[in-house]
C-alpha cells in the first residue's frame, strides 16, 4: 500500500468506525496506523500454502445429555 | 519470617514487619501456630498504612476479609480445615465478577457495574476457605498498556520504587504481593498482563494453558487470548492457587474439559535430567535488552545446567514476527468488545484506552485472518521445540520499569512485547525473579512449556527460586516517599 492509499484507507476506516475523535487523537492514530499496516504485512509469508489455516482450529465438542 | 517453621503463636506484630509465603502461613495455619484472624489483620495493617503510597488497591473489602478470617479460624478450631488456601488473604484485580460488589476495571463506564453471580475462580476461592480481602488495580479494561492518570483510579506504584511503573495491567496484583498487603493475588493475561507486572515488581505469576482455569466472570479484553492465573510471592505459592482455581467450567467456552494434575507434589523433584531451551534471541538478538536483563536471564540456564539440566538454545521467528501478530489481535478483539461503547460513550474511556482500543477498528478482517494463519505457523514452531525441550526459558522484559508518567505515545506498536508469543500459541508460561539492576529493581524471567504440563513449568521455577536464593530482598516502603 503506498502512502496515499494508506492515507484514504485510514480516512475510510475511521469513518466507518462510527467513533469520533478530537483532530489531535485522529493524528495520533494516523501516525499509529502506519506501523499497524507495517505489523499487518510482517504477518504475511510470500507463497503460503492454503493449507496453512488460521487459529483456532474449531470441532463441535460432544455434550453430555442432562 | 525467619523461625518460620517454629511452632508456637507467631504474633500480629511480627506478621506485620515478615510477610509469610503463601506456603508459610497455610502451614503455620494448619498447624495451629498462626490464626486467620492474626494473619488477616496483619495483613489490613500494611494496607493502612501503605497503599496510600502504593495504590494496590481499587477496594479494600476490611469488613467481609475480617469476617471471613474469623469464620476460617472457627471452622479450623472445630477440625474442618479445607486446605492451603483456608484463612489465607487473598486479592482479586477489579475485573473478576464478585455479587454484592462493583466490578469497575478501573474505567467511568463500568463504575456502577455489578455482577449477579461470582466468576468461577472467586466462588473456587470462596470454597477454599480463601478470604478475599479487595478489589486490586488494573489498567483501565486491561488495555490502557501503561499507568493513566485519567482512570478513575489512580495508577499502581511500583512498591521497588514509587516513581516507577508497575506494568500491568493485573498492576495491582502485583504491587499487592510485593508490598505485603496479601499472599497471593489473581490476575488476568492475554499478552502479557500477568508476567509483565510480575517481573517489574519480582513476584511470581503465571499465565496458565488457555482453557486451564475458566474465565467465566472475567471481564473479557479479547476472546481468544484471555488467561486467568495466580500471582504470589514464589512458585510454590502459585502451585498452590493453581490447584484450586484449575479445572473445567462448562460456563467458559474456552474452558477444557482436561484433568487436573498435582501441582505440588513434584515441586521439590528438581530438575535433573530435564531439557530447557534458552531462547536468547529475543532478549539478545531481536531486542537489544540492557546487559542485567540478558545476564540474570541467562544466569537462569546457568542454575539449571548447575543443577543437572541439560540446557541447549533454540531459535524461533524473531520476535517482532510474534509481536505483530499479538498487536493485530488484541486490539482487533478487543475493539469488537467496546465498539459500540465507543461509538456512543468515546469520552468516557481514558484516553490512552480509547486510542488503542480504535487501533482495531483499523484492522481489515483480511489482515486479522493473515495474523491467525501466522500464528499457526508460529505456534508449530514452538511445539516442535517442545518436542525436544521439556521447558523453554526467556527473558519477562526487555527493558528496566519505566517512570510512572512515561508520556512517549503508541511505543507498543513498536516495541516487540516479550510476553505474547506464550499467549499466542496457549502453552503455559510463568514469571520468575532471575535478578536486579544495579540500582535495586527486580529483573524478571518466563519459565514456559507443554499445554497442561504447569506442573513441570511450576517444578522447573521452584527448583531455579531455591538454588537461585534470589526471594529474601524486598522492597522498603518505610525509606520511600511520594
Amino acid at each position: 500500500m503506498n502512502k496515499t492509499d494508506q492515507e484514504a484507507a485510514f480516512d475510510g476506516l475511521y469513518r466507518a468506525s462510527g467513533v469520533t475523535l478530537s483532530p489531535e487523537e485522529v493524528e495520533e492514530l494516523r501516525k499509529a496506523y502506519g506501523s499497524l499496516v507495517s505489523l499487518a504485512q510482517r504477518t504475511r509469508v510470500v507463497g503460503r500454502s492454503w493449507e496453512v489455516r488460521m487459529l483456532p482450529f474449531f470441532s463441535p465438542r460432544r455434550r453430555t445429555r442432562r | 519470617m525467619s523461625d518460620r517453621t517454629a511452632v508456637g503463636a507467631v504474633t500480629i506484630d511480627r506478621l506485620a514487619v515478615d510477610v509469610p509465603t503463601l506456603a508459610e502461613a497455610a502451614d503455620l495455619i494448619r498447624r495451629g501456630a498462626l490464626s486467620p484472624v492474626d494473619l488477616t489483620e496483619a495483613c489490613l495493617g500494611r494496607i493502612q498504612k501503605y497503599d496510600g503510597m502504593v495504590n494496590a488497591f481499587h477496594n479494600v473489602m476490611s469488613s467481609e476479609a475480617r469476617s471471613a478470617a474469623a469464620r476460617a479460624t472457627e471452622e479450623i478450631a472445630q477440625g474442618r480445615y479445607r486446605g492451603p488456601l483456608h484463612g489465607i488473604p487473598i486479592g482479586l484485580k477489579d475485573v473478576f465478577y464478585m455479587q454484592g460488589h462493583k466490578t469497575t476495571s478501573n474505567s467511568r463506564l463500568m463504575l456502577d457495574f455489578e455482577a449477579q453471580e461470582d466468576a468461577t475462580v472467586v466462588r473456587r476461592l470462596k470454597d477454599a476457605g480463601a478470604v478475599l480481602i479487595g478489589q486490586l488495580n488494573t489498567y483501565e479494561f486491561t488495555f490502557a498498556g501503561r499507568p493513566c492518570f485519567d482512570a478513575p483510579f489512580p495508577p499502581a506504584r511500583n512498591p521497588w520504587a514509587l516513581h516507577r511503573s508497575t506494568g500491568g495491567s493485573s498492576s495491582g496484583s502485583a504491587a499487592a504481593i510485593a508490598a505485603g498487603f496479601c499472599l497471593g493475588a489473581l490476575g488476568t493475561d492475554a499478552g502479557g498482563s500477568i508476567r509483565t507486572p510480575a517481573a517489574l515488581n519480582g513476584v511470581a505469576g503465571l499465565k496458565p494453558t488457555l482453557g486451564r482455569v475458566s474465565a467465566q466472570g472475567d471481564m473479557p479484553l479479547t476472546f481468544s487470548l484471555d488467561c486467568v492465573g495466580p500471582m504470589a510471592q514464589n512458585s510454590r505459592d502459585c502451585a498452590l492457587m493453581l490447584q484450586v482455581i484449575a479445572g473445567y467450567d462448562e460456563k467458559d467456552p474456552m474452558s477444557a474439559d482436561e484433568p487436573v494434575e498435582d501441582y505440588c507434589s513434584a515441586l521439590d523433584d528438581g530438575v535433573k535430567g530435564l531439557k530447557v531451551g534458552m531462547i536468547r534471541r529475543f532478549y539478545t538478538r531481536d531486542f537489544s535488552s540492557p546487559p542485567q536483563i540478558v545476564a540474570a536471564v541467562d544466569g537462569i540456564g546457568e542454575t539449571l545446567a548447575n543443577l543437572g539440566a541439560e540446557v541447549g538454545e533454540i531459535t524461533l521467528s524473531p520476535l517482532m514476527d510474534w509481536h505483530a501478530v499479538g498487536r493485530i489481535m488484541l486490539p482487533a478483539e478487543a475493539y469488537a468488545i467496546h465498539e459500540e461503547r465507543l461509538q456512543t460513550r468515546a469520552n468516557d474511556y481514558g484516553r490512552l484506552t480509547r486510542n488503542r482500543l480504535m487501533l482495531g477498528a483499523m484492522i481489515r478482517a483480511v489482515d486479522y485472518i493473515q495474523a491467525q494463519r501466522r500464528r499457526a505457523e508460529l505456534l508449530a514452531e514452538l511445539e516442535a521445540a517442545l518436542e525436544i525441550y521439556d521447558v523453554v526459558v526467556t527473558a519477562g522484559m526487555l527493558v528496566p520499569a519505566a517512570p510512572l508518567d512515561d508520556k512517549e505515545p503508541f511505543p507498543y506498536l513498536d516495541v516487540p512485547m516479550i510476553a505474547v508469543p506464550f499467549s499466542l500459541t496457549g502453552h503455559p508460561a510463568h514469571g520468575v525473579r532471575a535478578g536486579f539492576f544495579a540500582d535495586g529493581m527486580p529483573i524478571g524471567a518466563q519459565i514456559a512449556g507443554r499445554n497442561w504440563d504447569e506442573a513441570t513449568v511450576l517444578r522447573v521455577a521452584h527448583a531455579f527460586e531455591a538454588a537461585a536464593g534470589l526471594l529474601d530482598r524486598k522492597p522498603d516502603l518505610d525509606s520511600q516517599r511520594i
